[in-house]
């Protein structure tokens, strides 16, 4: 059993970390959220503070062995958040959102009294995430500071409506300000290495496969276009960049010197050079990098390889907290500010903290240098005498991302390999590692074994590399990047298409459960063996365990997807068509179906108390007539955090504990899980296609009759060439002509928009005013809790199952019975309301849509019916 | 089930209100002497006095400048610019309008306290300053990304945009609302201050233009670029430079602070101006033209004559404009200790709330000083006057 070792390892990692850097934290004076932006100390050893809620706070005392004893003197407040701080000659420089500022107290009372207006010729529209970061200098004094693109319409792609968004500045002392690179999304981190290089870091997203590290030279591009707005080329034109085709700067992007892999980055935050000569431990020097998501800092290691810089990240100190800005101070302590802002990261979300070096050494990775066929690796102690490395122990993963407009890139072109030759020096310091064959514009992660150890045994802190190979050292220079250009994925428009968010909004309405919670969950203090549950609405959480969470919706054939959050040791069951079961552990066999496990050597899982996301594609058995099995149920895929895990699982029949005791066709998703140990949110899926009779269907709004359609009210309807019906305009109502319709099957495709509501109405009759008649819902997100597969009034549907802007199919049946008048709504295949209304309250009607209010707007197409009479 | 229980915050008005009406024979009192001719004997806005906008009915309650006793205390002791309300400063001991604060909450309905959110920014002794997006001021005015609120210990707020330096409005009232904390980032800072005062309908055109001496074409509207803001005790302010085809046409400081008299209360704005720019002239324009229909009154005062010997040290002259608007008389002083020299500020022509700067090879510091009056007689004037002095 592989479990209990690999646990084992990870307790120990834990623990091992903390004995050689000791996590303090300090303690805000009371009600005080101090969520902080930037950082530098003061000459007399005080520190500056900068918060993303405006504020500056003097804080006395940070080096003192009890944290307790710090002082914190608030300095100033209503700025415009405080993303970057630098002090100068005692000068207290902060980066606003709208602008560059010193503060000064010119009347020596402790408070700041003057704000002095650097720089603020830049565009701010007023988008939300138009973040200004910064605050590093060069040797010349000149600021670099970054501009954050807007995100708005639509959300994912970023834009740059005002001047220089996505930019990198350089503002001279006295305030003179020139673009100096471009290209950049969301670079969060500005900083300087040993040798006063500038660098950012990029958060991934649109066009950023992962979070790089740029080393940043004037006129460099990245990659982002949004910022080419601001070009020469793009403003003598006038034009817009495509935010969707990789521009033809794309082929003199810069690479990054580093791509983070994104199971150790989604969010980074600040990096900056180790200046203590030693008083920090082994690494002086070197690069670290804050990480807001997974609460941790980084190594980077960088060297020259043919005149650039590249090189690679290792794992530092875990379990932090959202870790925004980090800086040193003068005992050689990296101060901690945690910062989340909503994103999400690992808590605590806010604060001050510090790391210290507890004096001991830890056998870590010290440097790296890359070979034409491998790696020079340098110890930071030596390895015991009878440590042997056999080469198929060290464990390579080849891969690529794309450079596309997607948000993220999952990596491509995976290939696993192992060392073919590894040396210990005489030194017993220095590794050398050999493999067949590397290959410029990939990266590479790299996975020591557990073996290597000290004489006293302790073994090797953190085994894991990946390094980013833009150049080998020889050869001819590569042309390639590891971001690759590639065709356009299909626009995001469609993404959503067919999906259901079963959990969104209204997160239990359409499940059945006990033994569960709605609840913010977070790993305790102290114990990430278990949840600690907080009042929100942001997880679903078992507290008894193997209780379970059972869909309403029944499913058939289906792509789901959800996201999942396990403890240490944790484990949880997801069961598809409450047969067959995903088993989640806290370990690399997780995502472990039918008994086939994961290959460990594809990263997917990204450990305990993370927020990971599974996606599956499961097709269900085929009876016959007779209820005779014909076919198998078969996985067709199953992926963590975007990496290929399982593909082809045929499922032969349900496991152990399955919901049903007789495989069936049909079932709904059940979660089960160990008690307050797995959390789950964002539960979505796309039903497959049904086969529904071809036969019989009529167009109910016909082109030819557009003349002399039926309207109330003032909306505006439009027909367009490819068959689409528009409503938009005030409130009013479009009614078929025929009113005789009783008994039917109903269908047609519909997209609402952002704020719209609309509805689709049958046995209506045509009069002013909201019309009598049955309604199925058409609402998004307008503020009526009455949502999309609502029977208005009748069977309200809460939960927020389709998206704005994305089309969805609605399929209605209308039928009369004996008990009364049978409604059932389907939406995109899955059978989602059913009523029956005895009272029979609305006779043979009109078909009718509906725009509800000036500003929404209704798209509808392929209207048809079936008469059942 | 219904909690048989009301919350604390509601049940202090109502344990307050037979409390007081036992004590408040004083009070009461001074109610009369000094509030019932505007706000009623009884508090329900039916004074005496003709208002075209009625005084503040106190049973009501939603008071527009605040309504904690400390905001009721406020609007006693500085008065509401742009209003008729004077301020009791000097009339009143602080004991007094303490008391009379509590007793006009008391007239109120209960329950009309509000704990101010956590994320209230309040300005206690001493000016402070708030940047922030800053929500539409009017209907048709834009949302402004570089939004910056001086808040005064009076209540008053000067709401700016800095990227062109343009002054938006004043408001009266409490401060601002950093709802901004909330969220990823696009919420607005939110003043809380009642609108007293509206430039250019939240639209402001440039308040700076400039002239070439001897030059027939028409003066050029200016760029202004933010320098530098501040607070020093009770004033805030910022400093910008004028900008004139990318390059430098001088530097302005203005103070902005509270004024209070016993006629009104209102807001003044310091403006120092330093233009080394030999051949030409600039004019301020930073505020709404006053309809000729609209005005009541429009003279210069001479300093030494109007205080009558008293400022030896005083010269220059005070440029008055009146108008009549709802709220009664509002009173627009252009003012400069540089009128009578050559080279200083000179106002426009009659009704123009604007003024003109000559080239200096000096500072030259030009006050702009609105109140609004119930009355326009003597007194008023004399009071204002003395204010206008210090």
């Amino acid at each position: 059993m592989m479990l209990f070792p690999l646990l084992l390892a990870a307790i120990q990692s834990d623990v091992a970390e903390s004995t050689y850097y000791k996590l303090e934290t300090f303690e805000p004076p009371p009600g005080v959220v101090l969520e902080v932006g930037g950082m530098d100390y003061l000459s007399d050893g005080r520190l500056a503070v900068s918060t993303r809620r405006g504020q500056v706070w003097i804080v006395e005392g940070t080096l003192a062995t009890d944290t307790s004893m710090a002082r914190f003197t608030l300095f100033a407040e209503g700025l415009q958040e405080g993303l970057g701080l630098n002090v100068v000659n005692d000068q207290i420089y902060v980066m606003q959102r709208g602008e560059l500022s010193r503060l000064l107290d010119t009347d020596g009372d402790g408070r700041c009294d003057r704000i002095d207006t650097i720089s603020n010729t830049w565009g701010v529209s007023g988008n939300y995430h138009e973040f200004g970061f910064g605050l590093p200098q060069d040797k010349q004094g000149n600021f670099y500071i970054t501009l954050n693109v807007s995100f708005a319409n639509p959300w994912w792609l970023g834009k740059s409506p005002v001047p220089f968004r996505g930019w990198c500045l350089q503002i001279s002392p006295d305030g003179t300000t020139r673009p100096f690179a471009y290209g950049l999304r969301s670079p969060c981190g500005v900083g300087t290495n040993a040798a006063g290089d500038l660098f950012v870091t990029d958060n991934q997203g649109d066009w950023v496969a992962s979070s790089p590290i740029y080393h940043v030279t004037e006129g460099a591009f990245f990659g982002h276009p949004a910022s080419l707005m601001w070009t020469d080329e793009y403003l003598s034109t006038g034009s817009e960049p495509s935010y969707e085709i990789p521009s033809s700067a794309a082929s003199r992007r810069k690479p990054p010197a580093i791509w983070i892999p994104y199971r150790w980055s989604r969010s980074t935050g600040n990096l900056t050079h180790d200046p203590s000569a030693g008083k920090f431990g082994p690494f002086a020097d070197q690069l670290f990098v804050a990480e807001m998501t997974n609460g941790r800092v980084l190594r980077a290691l960088l060297e020259k390889v043919r005149g650039e810089y590249q090189g690679a990240v290792v794992p530092f100190r875990s379990n932090l907290g959202s870790a925004c800005r980090i800086a040193f101070a003068a005992d050689g302590s990296m101060m901690l500010g945690y910062t989340n802002r909503g994103w999400g990261g690992r808590a605590p979300a806010d604060g001050l903290a510090r790391l210290r070096w507890t004096g001991h050494t830890p056998l870590d990775i010290h440097e790296l240098r890359l070979q034409q066929d491998g790696f020079e690796i340098s110890l930071t102690e030596p390895l015991a005498k009878g440590v042997m490395i056999e080469p198929s122990t060290v464990n390579a993963l080849q891969y690529d991302y794309n450079y596309w407009w997607e948000y993220g890139s999952p990596p491509q072109h995976l290939l696993p390999f192992n060392a073919t030759k590894v040396e210990i020096a005489p030194d017993r310091k220095t590794l050398r590692l050999t493999f067949a064959q590397l290959t410029a514009g990939t990266c590479l992660d790299v996975k020591l074994p557990g073996n290597l150890t000290t004489e006293d045994g302790r073994p090797l802190l953190h085994r894991e590399f990946s390094y980013t190979i833009n150049q080998l050292p020889e050869g001819p220079l590569c042309e390639e990047q590891v971001s690759k250009v590639v065709p356009p994925p299909p626009s995001k428009d469609n993404a959503m298409e067919g999906w259901l968010r079963l959990t969104y909004s209204d997160a239990t309405a359409l499940w059945d459960f006990k033994g569960w919670r709605l609840a913010d969950a977070g790993p305790t203090k102290g114990d990430d063996s278990i949840l600690s549950l907080t009042p929100g609405t942001g997880a679903l959480v078992p507290v008894e365990a193997n209780a379970p969470f059972k869909g309403k919706t029944l499913l058939a054939d289906h792509k789901g997807a959800l996201e999942f959050q396990l403890t240490r040791g944790g484990s949880a069951q997801i069961w598809l068509l409450g047969q067959y079961a995903i088993h989640l552990t806290d370990d690399s066999a997780c995502g472990t179906v039918a008994g086939k496990q994961p290959d460990p050597a594809i990263h997917g899982y990204f450990g305990k108390s993370q927020w990971n996301e599974l996606s599956w594609d499961i097709q269900a058995a085929r009876f016959d007539a007779t209820g005779k099995k014909t076919r198998d149920a078969v996985l067709r895929s199953l992926r963590i955090n975007d990496q290929p895990m399982l593909e082809n699982v045929v499922l032969h029949k349900p496991d152990e504990g399955a919901h049903s005791a007789h495989e069936n066709a049909t079932g709904p998703i059940i979660l089960t899980g160990a008690a307050k140990r797995c959390a789950f949110r964002g539960l979505m899926v796309q039903p497959g296609r049904r086969s529904t009779p071809e036969e019989g269907w009529i167009e109910v709004f016909p082109e030819v009759e557009f003349d002399d359609w039926i309207t109330t009210g003032d909306a505006g309807w439009e027909l367009t060439d490819d068959g689409t019906l528009i409503g938009t305009g005030k409130t009013g109502h479009l009614f078929s002509k025929r009113g005789d319709y009783k008994n039917f099957e109903l269908k047609g495709r519909f997209k609402i928009n952002d704020g719209g509501n609309s509805g689709f109405y049958f046995r209506v009759q045509p009069i002013e005013g909201w019309p009598p008649g049955y309604e199925a819902q058409i609402n998004s997100n307008f503020p009526d809790p009455q949502k999309t597969g609502s029977l208005y009034s009748l069977a309200p549907v809460t939960t927020w199952l389709v998206p704005e802007n994305a089309w969805f199919d609605y399929e209605i049946l209308c039928m009369d019975t004996e008990a009364g008048l049978h409604i059932a709504i389907t939406i995109n295949g899955a059978l989602i309301s059913e009523f029956v209304d005895p009272e029979r309250r609305h006779g043979a009607g009109h078909i009718a849509l509906q725009q509800h209010h000036e500003g929404s707007r209704i798209e509808a197409k392929n209207i048809m019916i079936r008469i059942l009479d | 089930m219904r909690s048989p229980f009301l919350p604390l915050a509601l049940l202090i008005p109502c344990l307050l209100a037979p409390l007081l009406a036992q004590e408040t024979g004083p009070t009461k009192e001074l109610f009369m002497t000094h509030c019932a001719a505007c706000h009623g004997e009884k508090g329900d806005g039916e004074g005496t006095t003709t208002l075209e906008r009625p005084a503040r009915s106190f049973l009501e309650g939603g008071f527009s400048y605040g309504n904690t006793p400390e905001a009721i205390l406020r609007t006693l002791s500085y008065g509401i610019p742009g209003t008729p309300m004077p301020a009791f400063d000097v009339a009143l001991t602080e004991g007094q309008r303490k008391l009379l604060a509590q007793y006009v909450i008391s007239l109120g309905p209960p329950g009309t306290i509000v704990d101010p959110a956590q994320t209230e920014l309040v300005v206690t002794d001493v000016a402070r300053l708030a940047r922030g997006l800053l929500p539409p001021i009017s209907p048709t005015a834009e949302k402004q990304p570089r939004g910056l609120l001086i808040g005064l210990p009076s209540g008053t707020t000067f709401e700016y945009r800095t990227d062109d330096v343009r002054l938006l409005g004043v408001r009266s009232g409490r401060f601002a609302d950093r709802k901004d904390w909330t969220g990823r980032g696009g919420t607005a800072l939110e003043p809380l201050g009642h609108l007293i005062e509206l430039i250019g309908s939240g639209k402001p055109k440039a308040p700076w233009r400039i002239a070439t001496i001897g030059s027939k074409e028409a003066a050029k509207e200016l760029g202004a670029a933010m320098r530098t803001s501040f607070t020093k005790d009770t004033v805030g302010g910022i400093g910008y430079e004028l900008i004139d085809g990318g390059r430098s046409a001088g530097m302005v400081m203005e103070t902005v602070s509270h004024v209070r008299t016993p006629a009104g209360s209102g807001w003044r704005r310091t403006f120092t101006i330093m233009s080394d720019t030999p051949d030409k002239v600039l004019r301020f324009d930073g505020l709404d033209v006053i309809k000729p229909s609209d005005l009541v009154d429009a003279h210069e005062v001479d300093l030494r004559k109007a205080l009558d010997g008293h400022t030896d040290r005083l010269y220059g002259t005070q440029h008055w404009v009146v108008r009549k608007n709802r709220n009664g008389y509002q009173v627009t002083v252009i003012r400069s200790m540089d009128f009578l020299n050559q080279g200083g500020a000179v106002p426009g022509p009659r009704g123009d709330v604007g003024f003109w700067i000559y080239p200096s090879s000096r500072n030259v510091t030009v006050d702009i000083i609105r109140l609004t009056c119930l009355a326009w007689d003597d007194a008023t004037q004399t009071a204002i006057i003395k204010e206008c002095s210090k």
